[in-house]
């Protein structure tokens, strides 16, 4: 078993045992520490190795999105923190633990320190962690470019991730619905419109997933503007896929209790998420032109 | 810079016939909109845009995020004393207009859907899904029905009474099976009704219902004992018959003001004249009732986009971004512009619903359709041209997106809707001689 396979497999039986629970964030984060997946030369988003942890902080983190996207997005943040000492902000947006420690503001690099934090709230989704905007703050001291740049794309990487994670257990629980329910004499999975539901959030999945994997093999080198394209690209595909598993659920699908909205809520918050929309595209634009 | 170049400054080069063919004035387009309708219904969507503006939209917020301190009851009251909940019938039984209900008998509860849901699509929501309730009586045809009913309810309304009334199609095993041909004729049907002597007796469950836990009235369709969906027979259920139960609300993602109820039936006496139009009708009045229904969706979708519009244009205003108002910027302009152009074109949709004389199938299940997607279209773009702020629940942004959502489901889904256009032109243009043959 490689070091992918080993995260995924020891994420996913920890997302279904525990994280599925509803534990308190600060009982699975000292759990997930256990396990080691915080180490600094082992864990996510290890820079020892970056060609493989990459990937398998990928794999983990969509494991874990499944049962909870507020929580992979902690441990997200946790595991910069561990690989840089500060937690990341990009655009000035932060997930942070207690909303008091320095910030290293990306893609700029600067390490932000007695700034006011601002907690995102009430918000659609993603409740469960502690969202901040950072407003005013003392520039303590820069960190290196290429750094910058790096963790950028690991920030990016990591929430798509989270985005995507999230989207494949939505896909899973349209298809097993449309396995069970009936409409019209015949399980709905065998309904023209919903075999073309399912199969387009598939294909966002598929093109999502592919790009990304194909972007983590060689972080360091993927340019910035393969990374910006995800950053544009996978978020709305993945709310698409998780409006799609909705619609395939029908009533049932808008009410709380198959955790479709849920999901829906989260996506489209992790969409939300700065830069985005036509300013992104216009980042990115610059981007290309340098 | 542009001196001279301005639509307004070429046109005051023009001679006065040439004024006058070009309009440059600025006008905003809900006014150009108002102008171009009848008088009656240029003062109707005055009413209903003050009632909205003055009513609904101080209560918006609140009622998403803590339904149950919202009175749905005392709101109905006061948009009865102003005579919005007894419209569907002119003066002696109801306050509606005769000379805009016999112009378009649509047309006022599109204009009413679109104003009340641009302020919350929630309040909006419960506020008409009572004349949804009340259709069935008169969409029935079926003269006691108008002339006993109706006025009953009427008359309770227009006394003081909270009278609100709630449609009951939807059951637990029959969600889109109640809303389309070839489902119904495959349905597993679970509400049934049984003839006993002077009446009947109703068994069986209804979810979703919207009014369902605040409604007195409650027009529900039952299928004969043995029998299939074209059998429905459609019964007036009051709250107070022994037997019916309110059961569990369900926790929605949006539109949380309008309360979407379980009603519980067990051995439910009806009684012969409670049974509205023919035994075995019911399946054509809920048919009918989804003509008239869906283009009020539809309504419902553009008001919910253009209450997202119109927040989100103040704050592009409002808010800075590198000492700029955000407005300023190119990239916001042409985003806001696809926004309103996406606006025009549902209200034109609706409107065109309304001017035909009898609702049908296509052009309902069309508004209902188009409209509901660009309004989840139009609260995504909001969304992201306010980046952050566009999931804040304090701006009504991400409030309009999960209302829109709503849209695209019920009264039929946007698939069923899309087969209905279909059906609805079967033998007129599309031509499938094995449609129902699936």
């Amino acid at each position: 078993m490689n070091i992918v396979e080993a995260f995924a497999r020891t994420a996913k039986i920890f997302a279904e045992k525990e994280v599925s629970q509803g534990k308190a964030p600060q009982v699975l984060l000292a759990k997930v520490q256990e396990l080691g997946f915080f180490d600094k030369d082992y864990g996510i988003w290890s820079l020892k190795n970056l060609g493989e942890t990459a990937l398998a902080s990928y794999a983990l983190l969509k494991e874990l999105a499944k049962e909870d996207a507020s929580f992979a997005l902690m441990v997200h943040s946790v595991a910069i923190n561990n690989q840089l000492g500060t937690y990341v902000a990009l655009e000035r947006l932060a997930v942070h633990l207690n909303g008091k420690n320095d910030v290293i503001n990306l893609p700029a690099g600067e390490v932000l320190t007695d700034f006011t934090a601002f907690e995102l709230v009430p918000r659609m989704g993603l409740k469960r962690c502690r969202l901040i905007r950072i407003e005013g703050g003392k520039t303590k001291e820069k960190i290196e470019r290429s750094k910058a740049l790096l963790f950028t794309k690991i920030h990016i990487a990591g929430i798509c991730a989270v985005a995507l994670g999230s989207a494949e257990k939505a896909l899973s629980i349209a298809k097993r619905y449309s396995e069970e329910r009936y409409q019209g004499g015949k399980v709905i999975k065998e309904h023209h419109a919903v075999k073309i539901l399912i199969g387009e959030a598939l294909k966002n999945i598929r093109i999502s997933s592919m790009a990304l994997e194909r972007a983590l093999e060689n972080l360091r080198e993927t340019p910035m503007t393969d990374l910006l394209s995800l950053w544009e690209h996978v978020r709305p595909a993945c709310a698409n896929t998780v409006s799609n598993c909705m619609q395939v659920l029908g009533g049932y699908g808008y009410m709380e209790d198959f955790g479709i909205e849920e999901r829906l809520r989260d996506a489209l918050t992790l969409r939300g998420l700065p830069p985005t929309g036509k300013r992104l595209l216009i980042l990115l634009e610059e981007e290309v032109y340098g | 810079m542009v001196k001279g170049l301005s639509p307004q400054e070429a046109r005051a080069r023009l001679n006065l016939i040439g004024r006058f063919l070009y309009d440059a004035r600025a006008i905003d387009l809900w006014e150009r909109d108002t102008k171009t309708l009848p008088w009656i219904f240029r003062r109707l969507r005055r009413k209903y845009r003050k009632f909205a503006q003055e009513t609904i939209a101080p209560l918006a917020l609140k009622s998403d995020s803590d339904p149950h301190q919202i009175d749905v009851k005392e709101i109905f009251l006061k948009a009865a004393r102003e005579g919005l909940e007894t419209e569907l019938m002119p003066y002696p039984i109801g306050t509606g207009n005769p000379i805009a209900l016999a112009k378009s008998f649509l047309l006022g509860p599109i204009l009413k859907a679109e104003e009340f849901c641009a302020a919350c699509a929630g309040i909006g929501l419960a506020l008409l899904a009572h004349d949804l309730g009340i259709a069935p009586l008169f969409i029935s045809g079926d003269p006691k029905a108008t002339f006993k009913w109706m006025r009953r309810i009427y008359g309770e309304i227009l006394n003081g009474e909270p009278a609100i009334a709630a449609f009951a199609i939807t059951e637990p095993e029959a969600g889109s099976d109640a809303e389309e041909t070839l489902g119904a004729s495959r349905a597993r049907v679970g509400c049934k009704a049984q003839r006993v002597k002077g009446g009947w007796v109703l068994n069986g469950r209804k979810v979703f219902i919207s009014n369902g836990r605040v409604a007195k009235w409650i027009t529900l369709f039952a299928a004969l004992e043995g029998e299939g969906m074209e059998s429905w027979t459609c019964f007036l259920l009051d709250k107070s018959m022994k037997g019916l139960s309110v059961g569990r609300s369900e926790r929605k993602m949006g539109q949380r003001a309008a309360d979407a109820t379980e009603l519980v039936l067990e051995d439910v006496f009806v009684p012969e004249d409670r049974v509205i139009g023919p035994v075995r009708g019911g399946w054509a009045i809920n048919r009918n009732v989804l003509n008239y229904s869906r283009p009020v969706v539809g309504a419902i979708a553009l008001g919910i986009a253009r209450g997202a519009f119109e927040r989100c244009l103040e704050f592009c205003h409002k808010h800075r971004l590198n000492d700029r108002p955000l407005v300023s910027y190119r990239y916001v302009q042409l985003e806001l512009a696809d926004m309103l152009i996406k606006i025009q074109a549902m209200r034109a949709m609706v409107w065109q619903a309304a001017r035909y004389k009898i609702p049908f199938q296509t052009a309902g299940s069309a508004a209902k359709v188009f409209c509901s997607d660009m309004a989840w279209e139009v609260c995504n773009q909001a969304m992201k041209l306010m980046e952050e702020n566009g999931f804040l629940h304090c701006h009504g942004i991400e409030k309009a997106a999960r209302d829109a959502r709503l849209t695209q489901i019920y009264e039929g889904t946007n698939q069923i809707n899309r087969l209905a256009v279909v059906e609805g032109q079967l033998n007129a243009e599309f031509n499938i001689p094995d449609f129902y043959e699936d």
